[in-house]
């Protein structure tokens, strides 16, 4: 226990000498981005070369859209319309209806989230996980819809017959508290 | 329609002549006679019955048959989607708004500056009605700043306009057609069919014994074939019912059924289905059926358009398609034309000025044989493959489907301009002889696999080999994705740093010939990092890394991917001797695309029934067959590809803050230039090259590359946004590979997945921060204890 206190010590002495910028760093160029990349948007747009182009274009090309992180009143009313078929078992006409929300916000967990659940409740359990697992993959840091997710994943197994998987799903949800 | 009947019969009756026995023979002779003719009235009574039968279920068939119409994606409008004054003005145009000041009807606008009142339509979607509407919709900086209802006064979250019709078929007709009805024929054609091939149409029962006598005079008279002797109503039986065959038996049935059908139909019926029927050309294996077919086919116009010099053209064809065809006999064609306007002013149904001034023209065939109802042929070909997969012909037939497609009309107007006159300017640029320089695009949605746009042929309108789904070409470079990912997929064994070795290799092939690749400089590089052998698509280190992970484990990730094609597992796959279509190149891009996950392309999204019951959706379905960490790994390579390496001209038209991830892709003597690449929104392929397989003369960066750089500046919105998995993680590292910190020169940070980092530190990271950093990682450990 001392020597821990002690390495503590030298430890909280070296942060306040030492620049600690060391463990925050924005990724160099290479590599791609990480997880939260700085956005154009905060950027000054960069101006491209003009080229002889059609009347449609203006030779200057707008920097890319800013990805909006609150849901769009849009997606919220798509969502809404896919709860109330789903709950009348209009399971088709619901999926229509969120996948109008995916083609609006492709990378929006929650909606495939919400496909998963629908493809749950038609008793397609694969298709579910598989949902499921896409939502997880786009909602890194989100760990309630995760959760949520290794949950419902969970189920699907579990109906499947697939105990195992379920169990290990059902701890994957339960790491996530 | 005339209401069915039994058709009288006539029965002989048969009477014997009382006569003495005296003459017996002829008395049995007559009583047989009278009892053959009796079987044989039975017999022909049973036929005509049969014929009969056969008449009238064809006829109701084919003359009730109702298109399936194909619509476009509908555009959806919301606050904030990037849309323009003018995009939105020509929105409507496309959609057949008229400008109404007073918003007279439903499907009316007006625009004050940068605001548009609009009439919605109402629209019966495969998820509910879409209600019309009174909106006003602000647009603000190029994008939608507010949607209001007018009548209701409340802000409008969604307003999905009714989507643009693309295209029409006919299920059971293999080859297009356009039907059109009685009442939206010009007159000029009518009263030329009737002066030339059936002068008596109105008057006869389907026969006509005069008509073929008075045609046989007028034939004599003229020297030439003026009239002729069959009836509209005999053709229309011949083109229908019965095959080309000709024999006097023929025209026995042929007679016996025109007289049914006449019985049964009213002349206009009996003609509108002669207009839609008559065989009036062939290109290749397609026949030219029907006028509206044969004036798109042509003339490149719908039939109500055409002026009387084209008419008669026309009508001058029926007697003989292939021997009148006027682009391959022009002359004759001409003056069976104008023969045709003679007759037509000698019996008065045409002024002699008209006349006069139709005989001034030439032909005027339009140079393009258009073959398709629909403007976007290619894309309506996958749509009725799609279709075909998944019903039956019967359940598809007749019933008049709305099909909604994936199609973006838009997008698809804007990339078939781009396409066309960027392929034309390559063509000059690298002095490639004209017209053979082809090519094929494939657009989809990033997410969810939608195809948004179909190119099949250099001239995009053109309804004929559809390269986007049928050229199967070798795909060279773009096979090396699969070959880094297999290796990326064992983290324990590969990273993106790892190094490997690009020097020559030569391997026995089967033949016991030698195979020697070499790169595309003919130099060798070393030692060098995975992400560079692919950033440079370096052939060596590709072949020798492929050779340790062993070619099937490759092949098995292109299974994987959604290739569906037949793959030979021989050392030549690793350099992309494996040959696809433009759209399996697709398929396979979106599993990368979509972070592992296997969506199936599609293009339509759902069916309804003529009267707008749901029928069948298409709904979107993923399955992960790939780990999306490993594909994390290999698109932040495939974005090298683009920032330094072979892709990096792209940046010349777009932005560097798109983070395209792409792979360029060339074969041998440069027969191939592929390009497959994305960006945050949008996926695409791009195919050039040579029909007849000569040299292109263009690599994938200096063909395929532009015209998809050029079309993704037009149609792209988004940049590339991958999203970190929670098991990866960046680290420093030098340019050997190892590890090191942001204070060392040259050091870059890549990522890996945990537990794969390199552990071996670069001298350039000193004790100091070896020990900071143990320390700093107990701490961690300290704090989750």
């Amino acid at each position: 226990m001392n020597t821990k206190l002690i390495y503590l010590g030298l430890l909280i002495l070296l942060t306040g000498c030492a620049d600690l910028s060391m463990y925050n760093q924005v990724p160099a160029p290479i590599g791609g981005t990480a997880q939260h990349g700085n956005y154009p948007a905060e950027r000054a747009p960069a101006t491209v070369k003009t080229y002889a182009l059609e009347d449609e274009q203006t030779g200057y090309m707008a920097p890319p859209e800013v990805a909006v992180t609150t849901e769009r009143p849009a997606v919220v009313a798509l969502l809404g319309g896919a709860q109330q078929f789903s709950e009348q078992g209009q399971y088709s006409l619901a999926l229509a209806k969120l996948e109008r929300a995916v083609r609006i916000s492709p990378k929006n967990p929650q909606i495939w989230s919400e496909l998963a659940k629908i493809r749950l409740a038609q008793q397609q359990y694969e298709m579910a996980i598989s949902l499921a697992k896409k939502s997880n993959v786009l909602a890194a840091g989100d760990r309630v819809l995760q959760r949520h997710n290794w949950l419902l994943i969970a189920d699907s197994f579990s109906l499947l017959g697939q105990t195992n998987a379920a169990n290990k799903a059902k701890n994957k949800a339960a790491s996530l508290l | 329609m005339a209401k069915p009947r039994n058709k009288p019969k006539t029965t002989k009756k048969v009477t014997k002549p009382r006569k003495g026995k005296s003459q017996p023979s002829r008395g049995s002779f007559r009583r047989l006679l009278f009892s053959l003719i009796a079987v044989a009235l039975v017999v022909i009574a049973a036929y005509s019955a049969y014929l009969d039968h056969v008449v009238r279920n064809q006829f109701e068939g084919k003359r009730w048959e109702l298109a399936a119409n194909v619509y476009a994606n509908p555009v959806e409008v919301y606050q904030g989607l990037p849309l323009s004054i003018s995009q939105l003005e020509t929105l409507l145009v496309d959609l057949h708004y008229r400008r109404s000041s007073r918003l007279a009807s439903a499907g009316t606008y007006h625009r004050s500056g940068n605001v548009f009142n609009i009439r919605t339509r109402v629209f019966d979607f495969f998820d509910g009605r879409e209600e019309s509407k009174d909106i006003r919709i602000r647009i603000n900086s190029n994008a939608v700043a507010s949607i209001k209802n007018t009548r209701l006064g409340t802000d409008v979250p969604l307003l999905r306009f009714e989507p643009v019709q693309v295209g029409s078929f006919y299920p059971s007709h293999k080859e297009d057609r356009i039907l059109v009805k009685i009442s939206e024929v010009p007159q000029t054609l009518i009263d030329g069919l009737i002066t030339i091939e059936d002068r008596d149409f109105y008057q006869h029962y389907g026969v006509s014994v005069k008509s073929i006598f008075r045609a046989l005079w007028a034939n004599i008279k003229a020297g030439g074939v003026v009239q002729g002797g069959s009836t509209l109503t005999q053709q229309l039986v011949k083109n229908f019912y019965l095959s080309s065959e000709r024999s006097l038996w023929r025209k026995i049935k042929e007679a016996m059924m025109a007289l049914i059908l006449e019985y049964h139909y009213q002349k206009d019926d009996i003609l509108e289905a002669y207009i839609n029927e008559v065989f009036l050309g062939q290109d290749g294996a397609r026949s030219i059926n029907g006028f509206g077919m044969a004036s798109v086919f042509y003339f490149n116009q719908p039939l109500n358009a055409l002026k009387p010099h084209q008419v008669a053209l026309l009508v001058g064809l029926v007697k003989g398609p292939s021997y009148y065809d006027p682009r391959r006999h022009a002359k004759r064609a001409l003056k069976r034309r104008d023969l045709v306007l003679d007759e037509m002013v000698r019996m008065g149904v045409l002024p002699d000025q008209q006349r006069d001034i139709a005989k001034r023209f030439s032909t005027d065939i339009s140079s393009f044989k258009r073959l398709s109802s629909s403007r976007f042929p290619a894309f309506l070909d996958l749509v009725k493959r799609q279709l075909s997969r998944d019903y039956k012909e019967e359940e598809l037939s007749s019933d008049g489907l709305n099909i909604f497609s994936t199609l973006d009309y838009t997008l698809q107007t804007q990339t078939e301009k781009i396409f066309k006159k960027t392929l034309q300017s390559l063509n000059k640029r690298y002095g490639i002889e004209p017209g053979k320089l082809q090519g094929a695009m494939v657009i989809t949605r990033r997410e969810g696999g939608e195809i948004v746009a179909v190119i099949g042929d250099r001239n995009p309108d053109f309804d004929g080999f559809n390269r986007a789904l049928d050229a199967v070409r070798p795909v060279g470079s773009l096979v090396k994705p699969a070959v880094y990912l297999t290796a990326l997929s064992n983290p324990s064994h590969y990273t993106l740093t790892s190094l490997i070795d690009d020097s020559a290799i030569s391997l026995k092939q089967q033949s016991g010939e030698l195979w020697e690749p070499k790169n595309y400089d003919k130099k060798e590089h070393g030692q060098v990092p995975l992400h560079a052998a692919l950033t440079h698509s370096y052939n060596l280190a590709t072949v020798n890394l492929g050779m340790e992970l062993k070619v099937p484990r490759v092949k098995r990730t292109l299974e994987e991917l959604g290739v569906r094609r037949e793959i030979k597992p021989y050392p030549s796959l690793l350099l992309g001797a494996l040959s696809l279509s433009p759209i399996e190149v697709a398929q396979m891009y979106q599993t990368l695309a979509g972070d592992g996950f296997f969506t199936p392309l599609r293009s339509i999204q759902s069916v309804t029934s003529n009267d707008h019951r749901a029928l069948q959706g298409y709904p979107l379905n993923v399955r992960q067959v790939v780990s999306p960490s490993a594909v994390y790994l290999l698109n932040t390579a495939l974005q090298s590809v683009m920032s330094t390496g072979t892709g990096r001209s792209a940046y010349q038209y777009l932005p560097r803050e798109y983070s395209l991830a792409g792979k360029t892709g060339t074969t041998d003597e440069l027969r191939d230039s592929w390009f497959a690449g994305f960006s945050g929104d949008y996926l695409a392929v791009v195919w050039l090259g040579r029909d007849d397989n000569k040299p292109s003369k263009l690599t994938g960066a200096s063909g395929a590359l532009q015209v998809w750089s050029k079309v993704m500046q037009a149609i792209s919105k988004q940049a590339v946004n991958l999203t970190q998995p929670e098991d990866v993680e960046y680290i420093w590292v030098d340019p050997l590979g190892r590890r090191a910190n942001e204070f060392c020169a040259d050091a870059v940070q890549y990522p890996y997945i945990k537990g794969s980092a390199p552990i071996e530190y670069s001298p350039c990271v000193g004790s100091v921060g070896r020990t900071l950093k143990r320390a700093g990682d107990w701490f961690n450990d300290f704090l989750n204890e």
